[in-house]
């Protein structure tokens, strides 16, 4: 177990190895990073003597693959370079920001369970039903709905039409409800769908006619033998999904003027703030790295049949 | 028996034959598989329409009222958009532009972007993956461990960051597209790759000394291709999506180039007074996304010989 958990991790690291490599070369492609970290008045050349003091300030003069490992070693010591926009540390500007996008992750995801969860059992259930029809269309409907379009329904409807919610920002805990829904309800359906696949074929199984033919009854065979199994693979499908969430939600934030790590890389990529996007790059492929690993021991903790390979 | 009788019997016997091979023929794979398909009416009627808008797009200049571009400055001022009329059926979007003329050329864009991305995406997985497939060993070995690197990029981010770096351009999105998504459809092709190298047909041509290459083309290759198309169609809403979202982000194609998504971005400061703006790209995207779902389970059931079966 200790060595399976080891080996993914170094596998984690070397994924993040190439990715470095990756983005520096991106760095350069933009670019030269000097002239873009020097500040300079809208509309006015840099001057060339600041140019070069950041040149050698910053070991730009050096040659490529110096410069490949100093980069290296400052990733190392969790120095993801400063911010041509912000001019600040990009690990501080992450650390900032992160709280907000985390919660705001956390709480989409809990909404989707508690969406998705019964919906998919229901439907699963009451197979072939009107109740099945109409959560089959919903979900088919909800999952092609863009992002931007649901949130902005939501914002006309519930925001603008009926004031029940604020249009935008932060504050109160009815601030959240729009920006979460809009994320929330296609991801949660797209859960309700899964789920009741996953319930069918569980209900396939052999131990399910056993069962039924030694006389329990449909509610307790439903949920203590039927669910726990089907909800194996919805619940490896979330956690890979909430490492997603977290650098997923740029496109609520902005909507809705959340001051997260989303509207920070949005304004990041504006201004071609290549060092900010490409840390959050870094930073979500770590977050991801580590979900997939997360999620494949939740499966292995749930799924007694799973055994890892040496 | 006359003369007559046995030319008329000839005729019957050859035409009964004839039929007996039509029936032959519609039984054969690909027909079974469209026999199926037109069984299924919502597919049906996701396929029809999807044809019809597809249609309107390759004629969108013979189709669309106006030109995409040309601004109504008579008509109204800027910045105040105005309502369906006679003159603009679903009225002009804030630059006093014809809203119907941009959805329909808004249908040629979007749809390339959507159908380009995601062939491009399916082509090249398909062609990774069963390269890893065939090949097998430390090949195969290392071919997947970049596709785990590229699946555990932030796909959003980096569709920005190579975006930013290479231009706005339909080219520009629809190779970043499927520069992210080919992870997927590689490691399933890789997989239905393997499973196929054991069956036993493969290995009797194996044996026969069929070569690999002619193997691959023969036999392996048109057992993909369902999966191919299925993943492809499924691919569409993706790519439209993406589209949709980074014209929200500011990368969308450059005006006055009218994609779905960038219509949707530039009706939503609009969405008060003229909610049309917003409205109408959005339930268009939604449709066609629809369409392209109903569209590829209705294939995958036709295309899967087992799932037939179990219908």
């Amino acid at each position: 177990m200790m060595r399976y958990i080891l080996r993914r991790l170094l596998w984690v690291a070397i994924t993040l190895g190439v990715v470095s490599l990756l983005t520096f070369m991106l760095i350069f492609a933009t670019g030269d990073p000097a002239i873009m970290l020097t500040p300079t008045r809208p509309g006015q050349m840099p001057n060339p003597k600041l140019v070069a003091l950041i040149r050698q300030q910053y070991g730009l003069d050096q040659p490529i693959y110096r410069q490949y490992l100093y980069y290296m070693g400052n990733l190392l010591r969790g120095n993801l370079g400063d911010s041509y926009y912000f001019r600040r540390p990009v690990t501080a500007l992450l650390a900032e920001k992160l709280p907000t996008t985390a919660f705001m992750a956390g709480l989409i995801m809990l909404t989707a369970l508690a969406i998705g969860l019964p919906l998919g059992v229901l439907a699963a259930v009451r197979r072939n039903t009107l109740i099945d029809r109409s959560i089959l269309i919903g979900s088919t409907v909800l999952i092609s709905t863009p992002t931007i379009f649901l949130a902005v329904l939501l914002i006309y409807g519930l925001a603008y039409r009926i004031p029940l919610f604020p249009l935008s920002g932060v504050g109160s805990l009815r601030h959240w409800v729009l920006p979460t829904l809009s994320v929330a309800l296609p991801i949660g359906l797209g859960y309700a769908l899964f789920l009741r696949t996953t319930m069918l074929s569980a209900l396939a199984a052999d131990y399910v006619r056993t069962a039924q033919s030694k006389g329990l009854g449909d509610s307790w065979l439903h949920f203590r033998h039927v669910l726990p199994n089907a909800l194996i693979p919805v619940v490896m499908l979330a956690s890979l999904d909430l490492a997603g969430l977290l650098t997923g939600v740029v496109l609520v934030e902005q909507i809705f003027s959340i001051p997260g790590l989303g509207q920070t890389v949005f304004t990041a990529v504006q201004n071609r703030d290549v060092p900010m996007v490409m840390g959050t790059v870094f930073f979500g492929a770590i977050l991801i790295g580590l979900g997939n690993l997360i999620a494949d021991l939740v499966a292995a903790r749930l799924d007694p049949r799973i055994r890892f390979g040496g | 028996m006359s003369t007559l009788t046995i030319i008329s019997t000839a005729i019957k016997d050859r035409s009964a034959r004839r039929k007996a091979t039509a029936r032959i023929a519609a039984q054969s794979w690909w027909g079974q598989a469209i026999h199926h398909f037109l069984r299924q009416r919502l597919s049906l009627v996701a396929a029809l329409l999807l044809i019809a808008l597809s249609l309107v797009a390759i004629l969108a200049p013979a189709v669309a009222p106006y030109d995409l571009a040309e601004q109504w400055r008579d008509a109204g001022r800027m910045g105040q958009p105005l309502a369906p009329n006679a003159r603009f059926w679903l009225g002009t979007d804030n630059l006093q532009r014809d809203l119907l003329s941009r959805l329909i050329f808004g249908a040629r864009v979007t749809l390339s972007v959507g159908l380009g991305a995601s062939l491009l995406t399916v082509i090249f997985g398909l062609c990774y993956g069963s390269l890893a497939g065939l090949a097998g060993g430390a090949i195969d070995n290392w071919l997947m461990r970049l596709v785990d690197v590229v699946i555990s990029l932030p796909t959003l981010f980096l569709i920005m960051l190579l975006i930013v770096i290479f231009g706005r351009s339909l080219w520009v999105m629809v190779g970043v597209i499927a520069a992210v998504n080919w992870a997927y459809p590689a490691r399933v092709f890789r997989a239905e790759v393997i499973s196929l190298k054991q069956r036993e047909f493969i290995i009797a041509a194996h044996s026969v000394g069929v070569s690999n290459g002619r193997i691959f083309r023969q036999h392996i290759l048109p057992q993909l291709l369902p999966l191919g198309i299925v993943y492809a169609g499924l691919g569409v809403p993706a790519a439209i999506f993406a589209e949709a979202s980074l014209s929200f982000l500011g990368l969308g194609l450059p005006a006055p180039t009218p994609a779905w998504g960038s219509m949707l971005q530039a009706g939503l400061s609009f969405y008060r007074s003229a909610p049309l703006l917003v409205l109408l790209p959005g339930v268009c995207i939604l449709l066609t996304c629809v369409c392209f779902t109903l569209l590829s389970n209705g294939l995958r059931d036709a295309l899967d010989p087992l799932g037939r079966e179990r219908l």
